[in-house]
């Protein structure tokens, strides 16, 4: 193996001069970073800086206007989409079902997909997996977990999550970066977008701070987990 | 205080604001107005006289935290090059002195280029045309006043490019 294929196997996202147009607004402009296997990064940033628009860029949940986003050195996000978790802002689960009927329900749109057994995931995420009330019942930490456990079932490489610290007491937030402290252990990739930069500061391998839609800033964390 | 710049807005019956400030000679950087005014950097928008070349002049109009990427406002007005205009040729040109010019006014109207993320904001601020005083309004009343100066109006990506985060950069 070249040097050169030995580094690209170390790079699990790659965005080169990334720009996306809303109409006339530039919500990314000529972004590019590449995001290493076993790293997790952390984008901050104002309203409207573009950290959400990066994040379903490399979901592929959003195709760039200008630039190129190759996944795992293989292809766009959307062919290797399987293979990423992205967590949206909205919880995306159903009040109605308990945690693990929603995710029951989750699994069976992943046929023919390895995925992690619907109580495996929410054990993952400490979580009681037997738990009778409905979601709706749950506490904003309990949903936000629930979320996750919906994101890793199908075993993603690279974890994608928008503001998972929004509305969670500290006690939780705590034990979510934990358990990604260990997902970032376990060579996957992580990137999280947070008002709250204190609180992903111990697993931070990197700060990127976005503004107008472009990078301002990259500066190297110091995590602790 | 009532400023051409206010008059030409008034004209047209677009509202604003004038809000003034104290001026230092020292720093008239866009970044001590926007504290001086209260509004953060990137809404307080600079002026800044361009040319391509031989009465080819053109404003640019950049958020006051950003630096101007000529090649792109180049590009954009389809000029070979920009460059600035040197400082003693901004009052003949404009009329208005350093730290006070707007496009508003202006003794001759030049092609205006503003940088896209205008329309990010509820309200920027731009010199009222004198020192010491802004005027304050929305980003669409200031493309729509600006185009009532009869000269081509573009909004564009005029900043410089921002940081790259590449692999090598992570060792």
């Amino acid at each position: 193996m070249t040097d050169r294929e030995a580094a690209s196997s170390t790079i699990c996202a790659r965005v080169e001069n990334v720009s996306k147009l809303f109409g006339s607004f530039a919500a990314l402009r000529q972004v590019s970073v590449d995001l290493l296997r076993g790293k997790c990064y952390v984008l901050i940033g104002e309203n409207g800086a573009g950290k959400s628009t990066l994040l379903r860029v490399l979901a592929g949940l959003l195709r760039p206007t200008g630039g190129k986003v190759t996944i795992f050195g293989e292809g766009e996000p959307h062919d290797v989409r399987d293979r990423i978790g992205y967590m949206s802002h909205a919880p995306m689960l159903y009040d109605e079902f308990t945690g693990q009927e929603n995710l029951r329900y989750f699994a069976s749109l992943y046929p023919g997909q390895k995925c992690l057994d619907p109580a495996e995931a929410l054990r993952q995420v400490g979580l009681d997996p037997n738990l009778t009330r409905p979601l709706g019942q749950y506490s904003q930490g309990m949903r936000q977990r629930t979320s996750l456990a919906r994101v890793l079932m199908p075993v993603p490489e690279l974890l994608l999550l928008d503001e998972p610290f929004s509305n969670m007491d500290i006690e939780s937030t705590r034990q979510m970066v934990e358990l990604l402290a260990g997902f970032r252990h376990s060579s996957r990739t992580i990137v999280i977008t947070t008002h709250q930069r204190e609180h992903a500061a111990p697993i931070a391998d990197w700060v990127l701070r976005l503004k107008g839609g472009r990078v301002a800033e990259c500066v190297p964390g110091s995590p602790s987990l | 205080m009532k400023t051409n710049g206010a008059r030409f807005l008034q004209s047209l019956k677009i509202p604003f604001e004038l809000r003034e400030y104290d001026v230092d000679p020292d720093d008239l950087s866009a970044i001590s107005v926007a504290k001086k005014v209260g509004m953060p950097p990137e809404q307080v928008f600079k002026t800044l006289l361009t040319t391509g070349g031989t009465d080819a002049f053109v404003f640019a109009v950049i958020p006051g935290n950003a630096e101007l990427d000529f090649k792109k406002l180049a590009r954009a007005a389809g000029l070979r090059k920009a460059e600035m205009v040197s400082l003693r040729d901004v009052q003949p040109l404009t009329g208005y002195i350093r730290g006070g010019v707007t496009v508003f006014g202006a003794k001759k109207a030049h092609p205006v280029y503003i940088d896209e993320t205008v329309i990010l904001f509820d309200q920027i601020s731009v010199s009222a045309g004198t020192r010491g005083t802004q005027l304050i309004l929305k980003p669409e009343d200031y493309i729509r006043a600006a185009e009532a100066l009869d000269v081509p109006v573009t909004t564009a990506d005029l900043t410089k490019d921002g940081v790259r985060l590449t692999e090598e950069e992570h060792r």
